[in-house]
């Protein structure tokens, strides 16, 4: 009988590819205690989730094959079970739940939800189906779903994304079970829906006292909500402890490198992000070294010795699997530390909004009248001065690309004016927009999406070079997309390669390179870093702020998160349903926010410091951000603002100056 | 070779039934492009005197009606396959590419027009709407292949369509007009050549429709002109004398499904080296 | 989803008026004179003139063209100088029996075609699969007159247990119907459920991939429950859409089978007023058999909205 209530012990997954055995967890160890909450983090395919899946026998096989190692739950090994025997099917569901990332395919688009949840109670409780209903009505309510008798007979289509997440949830929690996995459950969420979804969870599992384990990327989620947190590289569980271990006293260098490479909401700004150099490690080619040597500051000659380093023990919770103590750690490489380049920013505006406004019609009936506007832009008005990186933030819904397609003029605007180096270009016609074209360019938030995938690198790079004749001479033209390759750090030899042949990093890359080829003065940024992995973002930040201050640039840097947002900008505008609610200088917005929605957005977003989480005092809101057809009356954000009032419900406040260039909308201010 | 072809010849002879196939389709060409060589008669020589034998060691399936030898009519046959088949797929491929393409590019009422066009032929049964073209246009193997190219045109467009459409949206076809490129630039460079493999192997699949198509329509004597030899026609006149020479219509049926599953299996084969998402397509 | 039929019917009253301006237009793009190219060039000058005018071919073209759809909404469909009756009796007497054929082999296709696509997806790799797939595959490459010239040289003329022509509807006499109607069924159908077998078993294989697949797994349910329960109703969905393309070609393919079996339907009908140049026939018969499309898609079109609640509750 062992002691946990679930211990992994020297698990290793293969898949037998075509490009060669893939390692996908290499003698991993791990377990979990009754009511425990636990992290495991880690990079995309770094062996994470495939550890949990393995455990109850849901990856694919063939080509996965589980080839070592047992899984001990209530003292049984699991392992041992076949894949579709009756007990493994117990342990699914029943003591081992999980929930998955996309709430919106995880769910049978044709079966209503009281049948999915249903089901399950059904199976694993023996219910009958009229006591199965329920008991799916009470676990609605218990996941905060009001009106449970009504809403069983939904389809899943009827709820947003975080209602469906609340609905895996009441299905994960159906059968009672011992176990509930959340295998990267809110990171398809927006920031305050993924706050109100943990928190559930941690409340849930309290209530029940399940144990729970968070898969996850993001080392601050862990930070927030998991006591105990295993790191995991490349199939191997690299650094485990409790929470305060990992983040207090790290040990292994690639946890510090992750934490070196985050930018943190109460981080100092001068700071330059310390990016974890190449690539995280090809599985198929895995040797028996330490993973990480290859990219570790502190490689030594024992590192390249062909087998894994033994976990050193610091405390019982507490090992790394590294040759070294972290005091021993010598830095082999000339970590030449560049200060942050400095830039100037002017006075001048490089572009103005002024009350720019966005509506998409809605048509109704066969005769396509039109009934309504969906207003995705309301009145917007900012400016941005040359040379400084705007940022802006908000959650889905809130605009912000659709602001930046109204800026290219990819789309036409509604009203307003786009006054870019005091011209207004929101009304020229697409033959006028060429010199427009060449000073204003996009970067795009998806590396895979935005490249074309039968052109060449080059001709990628120099597609902008030729539609504006930049190039003389066919020597020029080579000349300079060898330059752009250069200035994003890639190997103009690379020029012939097509994109898929590149990694995210480097296709993000080519996409900065693409951008610049026009020698534009103003870059828009639309999330460019959120679908890379985080040792890899870091990288990428720096390389956007040191083009900024060698090239003059100024950028308008749109993204979601919050901490990024801060790190890099200079200016930050909050937006909320097609409205700015917030304008700040960057350091004011962290310890003086003024807008309540402001206040939650940044209090959703979890610091990676168990010791600074505890301390912190959190504005929690309601709801989620409410469909753009359905737009609010007055103050867009009142139905989830725990200060509104009835002036609220009626009229829209206006932004006001509160000094400094802090400027908020809001009427309780 | 650069490794996206090499992956591509990689994936596609994988199996060896699209060896098989392919190997399959080689030989059927030879057999059209030197039907002297393959043949053992003239095709068109009449000898009454020796007509409706079974097979023989001069005769390896027997004679007709007329007496011409059964085996050299079906090599010569697949002549008028490749010819019909892969002529009228071309034809069919280049005009519904375009009209898929100004359809999906342009949106709006071209769209409408062109669609509703697509729709109303294709809600005609494509046999039918053979029949009823060749009432119109006549009977010779050129008109034929118009014909059986018309009503290939629908689905053509509308899979091109739907495909520039998905293209449409994607983030590069933006970025083309961002770094400055006119629509004509981003049409042909962006979204054209993304859309094509789709395109390619819809009309692989489709040849063996064809050449079925071919063989019904003469069946019914709406298709090749006598004398030429063309399997449909050749099953139709065997069929009438199913108890003397059952060979003389079962012998050009085989030669059919043999050529018509050599391609449908090596347009599969294409399908999953080319576009392995478009398995669930139609 | 009241929007959503009342769309679609609309746009299928557009289809049919442009299906009805190629229909007409069939009797004007036939080169030379339709009159003498119906009825030969020897007919005397005046019953050329006659028939010119009853068919009203001196008006001016749009005039003609309401006139003749008029005509038809009103179910004067016109004469047939090849069958000497007007055209509403020939068809009235045909229509049945094509639609009987057609609607029994597009119900066989289906049911069949479905069972083995589910059969071959559940049991992937296996023998069983590889049999049926290459089955399917013959079976869509089979030409269906082939297949009905074996039929009839192994069940008609050697074994002598089946009618090889003839065809009598159910209610006139049940047994005769039956024995007349199951080759003709036959070859109608393999096509259908290869087609079926085929699409079902990728669609099936697709849905297996998808994400709520791995959940209804994750909780413990049995393989035949995530089946049944989970993967086939989302499979069958777009499954649905190819009722209507079936139903298509089996009135195409009618022309054929009607021909070889000689069954008195209105695929023979086009077969024959195709070889006799009777225009008029012609176009009638095929703005019927798209109309009758149309509606078949129409329905089909309504049942998949229905089916799947992300249209139907929109």
């Amino acid at each position: 009988m062992s002691e946990h209530l679930l211990e992994i012990k020297h698990l290793r997954t293969v898949f037998r590819m075509r490009e060669g055995l893939v390692r996908a967890v290499d003698d991993a160890s791990l377990h979990v205690d009754e009511g425990e909450v636990i992290g495991i983090v880690g990079e995309s395919g770094s062996g994470k989730s495939v550890t949990m899946m393995s455990v109850l026998k849901l990856i694919a096989m063939p080509p996965g094959e589980i080839v070592g190692g047992e899984a001990v739950f209530q003292g049984e090994n699991i392992l041992s079970y076949g894949t579709k025997s009756s007990e493994i099917r117990r342990v699914r569901g029943g003591g081992i739940s999980m929930i998955f990332q996309e709430p919106m395919t995880s769910l049978n688009p044709v079966l209503t939800v009281g049948q999915q949840i249903g089901e399950s109670v059904m199976l694993h409780l023996g219910y009958s189906k009229a006591k199965a209903r329920e008991r799916a009505i009470e676990l609605l309510r218990l996941v905060g779903i009001p009106d449970g008798e009504s809403r069983i007979n939904y389809y899943p289509t009827q709820f947003s994304g975080g209602m469906r997440q609340r609905i895996m949830i009441a299905m994960a929690m159906a059968s009672n079970p011992k176990i509930l996995i959340a295998d990267e459950a809110t990171t398809a969420l927006d920031v305050t829906t993924q706050e109100q979804i943990l928190e559930l969870l941690r409340e849930i599992v309290k209530k029940t006292n399940t144990a729970l384990i968070i898969i996850t990327h993001n080392l601050s989620i862990v930070a927030r909500y998991a006591q105990r947190i295993y790191v995991m590289y490349a199939g191997n569980i690299v650094e485990r402890g409790t929470s305060e271990e990992i983040f207090c006293e790290t040990s292994h260098p690639y946890t510090m490198g992750l934490l070196k490479a985050i930018p943190r909401l109460d981080s100092d700004k001068s700071r330059r992000l310390v990016a974890i150099d190449g690539l995280p490690p090809n599985p198929a080619k895995k040797t028996g070294r330490c993973p990480f040597s290859e990219r570790c500051p502190y490689a030594s000659d024992r590192c390249s010795e062909d087998v894994m380093p033994p976990y050193i023990e610091y405390s019982p919770t507490h090992a790394s699997a590294c040759w070294f103590r972290p005091g021993e750690l010598k830095s082999t490489r000339s970590d030449a530390a560049e200060g942050v380049l400095s830039k100037t920013v002017s006075s001048e505006a490089i572009l103005e909004l002024k009350n720019v406004r966005k509506y998409f019609p809605v048509f109704k009936g066969v005769t396509r009248r039109k009934i309504a506007d969906v207003r995705a832009l309301d009145d917007v008005s900012f400016s941005i001065y040359k040379g400084e990186t705007l940022g802006l933030v908000g959650e889905s819904g809130c605009g912000k690309t659709t602001l930046a397609k109204t800026i290219l003029r990819l789309y036409d605007v509604t009203g307003g004016s786009i006054i870019f180096n005091g011209r207004d270009i929101s009304r020229l016609p697409e033959r006028r927009l060429r010199d427009v074209r060449r000073e204003v360019q996009f970067i795009f938030q998806d590396p895979f999406g935005s490249l074309d995938p039968r052109q060449s690198a080059g001709s990628i790079v120099g597609e902008a070079i030729k539609a504006h004749g930049l190039a003389k001479t066919p020597e020029e033209y080579t000349r300079k997309v060898d330059e752009l390759f250069r200035a994003v750090g890639l190997d103009p030899a690379l020029k012939d390669r097509v994109p898929h042949e590149f990694s995210g990093g480097q296709r993000q890359r080519l996409s900065i390179a693409s951008a610049l080829s026009s020698e534009p003065s103003f870059v828009i940024c639309d999330e460019p870093i959120s679908a890379l992995d985080v040792s890899i973002q870091a990288q990428i930040i720096n390389l956007l702020i040191d083009l900024q201050a060698k090239r003059g640039l100024t950028y308008l840097f749109i993204a979601h998160d919050l901490s990024v947002v801060r790190h890099i900008s200079d200016r930050i505008v909050v937006m909320y349903l097609g409205r700015v609610v917030e304008i700040s200088p960057w350091n004011e917005l962290y310890e003086r926010p003024l807008h309540p929605y402001t206040q939650a957005l940044l209090s959703a977003i979890p610091i990676p410091d168990p010791v600074v989480e505890k301390g912190r005092v959190r504005t929690r809101i309601e709801g989620e951000v409410p469909s753009l057809i359905n737009r609010p009356d007055g103050c867009v954000f009142h139905p989830r603002c725990p200060y509104a009032t009835e002036r609220c419900r009626h009229s829209a406040p206006p932004l006001q100056d509160y000094g400094n260039g802090h400027q908020a909308a809001c009427h309780k201010i | 070779m650069n490794d996206k072809t090499k992956s591509f010849f990689e994936t596609l002879f994988s199996r060896k039934l699209v060896i098989v196939s392919a190997l399959v389709i080689l030989f059927f060409l030879l057999c059209a492009v030197a039907s002297p060589v393959f043949a053992t008669h003239d095709p068109d020589k009449q000898n009454l005197a020796e007509f409706l034998q079974g097979a023989s060691s001069s005769h390896w399936l027997g004679t007709d009606q007329y007496g011409r030898d059964v085996y050299s009519r079906i090599v010569y046959g697949t002549r008028i396959a490749f010819l019909v088949g892969i002529f009228s797929v071309i034809m069919s491929g280049i005009f519904g590419t375009v009209l898929g393409l100004l359809s999906g590019y342009f949106g709006g009422w071209v769209d409408n027009v062109i669609m509703r066009l697509v729709e109303a032929i294709m809600a005609i049964p494509p046999l039918i709407l053979a029949l009823a073209l060749v009432a119109i246009l006549g009977r010779s193997t050129t008109m034929l292949t118009v014909v059986l190219a018309i009503s290939n045109i629908p689905p053509f467009a509308r899979m091109m369509r739907g495909q520039v459409l998905t293209v449409r949206d994607l983030d590069y076809v933006s970025a083309s007009r961002i770094r400055g490129n006119r629509s004509l630039v981003t049409m042909l460079k962006h979204i054209l050549p993304n859309c094509l493999s789709p395109m390619i192997v819809i009309m692989t699949q489709s040849i063996g429709n064809t050449i079925l198509s071919e063989a019904a329509l003469s069946f019914l004597g709406a298709g090749i002109l006598p004398p030429t030899a063309s399997w449909g026609a050749m099953v139709n006149d065997g069929y009438r004398y199913l108890t003397t020479n059952s060979l003389f219509a079962l012998a050009p049926g085989f030669a059919i499904i043999v050529l018509v599953l050599a391609f449908n299996i090596f347009g599969d084969g294409l399908r999953d080296a080319l576009d392995p998402r478009l398995r669930g397509a139609l | 989803m009241a929007k959503y039929i009342i769309n679609r019917l609309l746009q299928t009253v557009v289809i049919l008026l442009i299906i009805s301006v190629i229909a007409f237009s069939l009797i004007h793009l036939v080169p030379g004179d339709p009159v003498y190219a119906m009825l030969g060039s020897e007919i005397p000058r005046e019953y050329h003139d006659q028939v010119f005018h009853t068919m009203g071919l001196d008006k001016p073209l749009i005039e003609q063209y309401f006139f003749w759809l008029g005509n038809i909404l009103k179910g004067d469909l016109g004469y047939s100088y090849y069958f000497r009756q007007s055209v509403a009796e020939v068809v009235a007497n045909r229509l049945p029996t094509t639609l009987y054929l057609g609607i029994v082999s597009a119900v066989f296709s289906v049911i069949l075609g479905i069972f083995f696509g589910i059969v071959t997806a559940v049991r992937r790799g296996s023998k069983t699969d590889s049999v049926i797939t290459v089955l399917a595959n013959i079976g869509i490459a089979m030409p269906t007159f082939w297949l009905a010239v074996i039929l009839i040289l192994i069940f008609g003329l050697n074994l002598k247990w089946l009618p090889v022509h003839g065809f009598t509807l159910p209610w006139v006499n049940l047994g005769l119907s039956v024995r007349q109607t199951i080759m003709p069924v036959i070859c109608m159908s393999v096509g259908g459920i290869a087609i079926y077998a085929r699409q079902t078993r990728s669609s099936m294989l697709e849905v297996i991939r998808q994400d709520y697949i791995r959940t209804a797994r994750s909780k413990g349910l049995k393989e035949s429950r995530i089946i049944y329960g989970h993967a086939v109703k989302n499979a069958l969905i777009p499954i649905l859409t190819l009722i209507g393309l079936t139903l298509r070609n089996s009135f195409g393919g009618s022309a054929i089978i009607e021909t070889i079996f000689n069954i008195t339907g209105l695929g023979q009908v086009m077969v024959m007023s195709l070889n006799n140049r009777d225009y008029t026939t012609l176009q009638t018969s095929l703005l019927l058999l798209a109309t009758v499309t149309c509606i078949c898609n129409l329905l089909v079109d309504i049942a998949y909205a229905y089916a799947d609640p992300r249209i139907r509750l929109e």
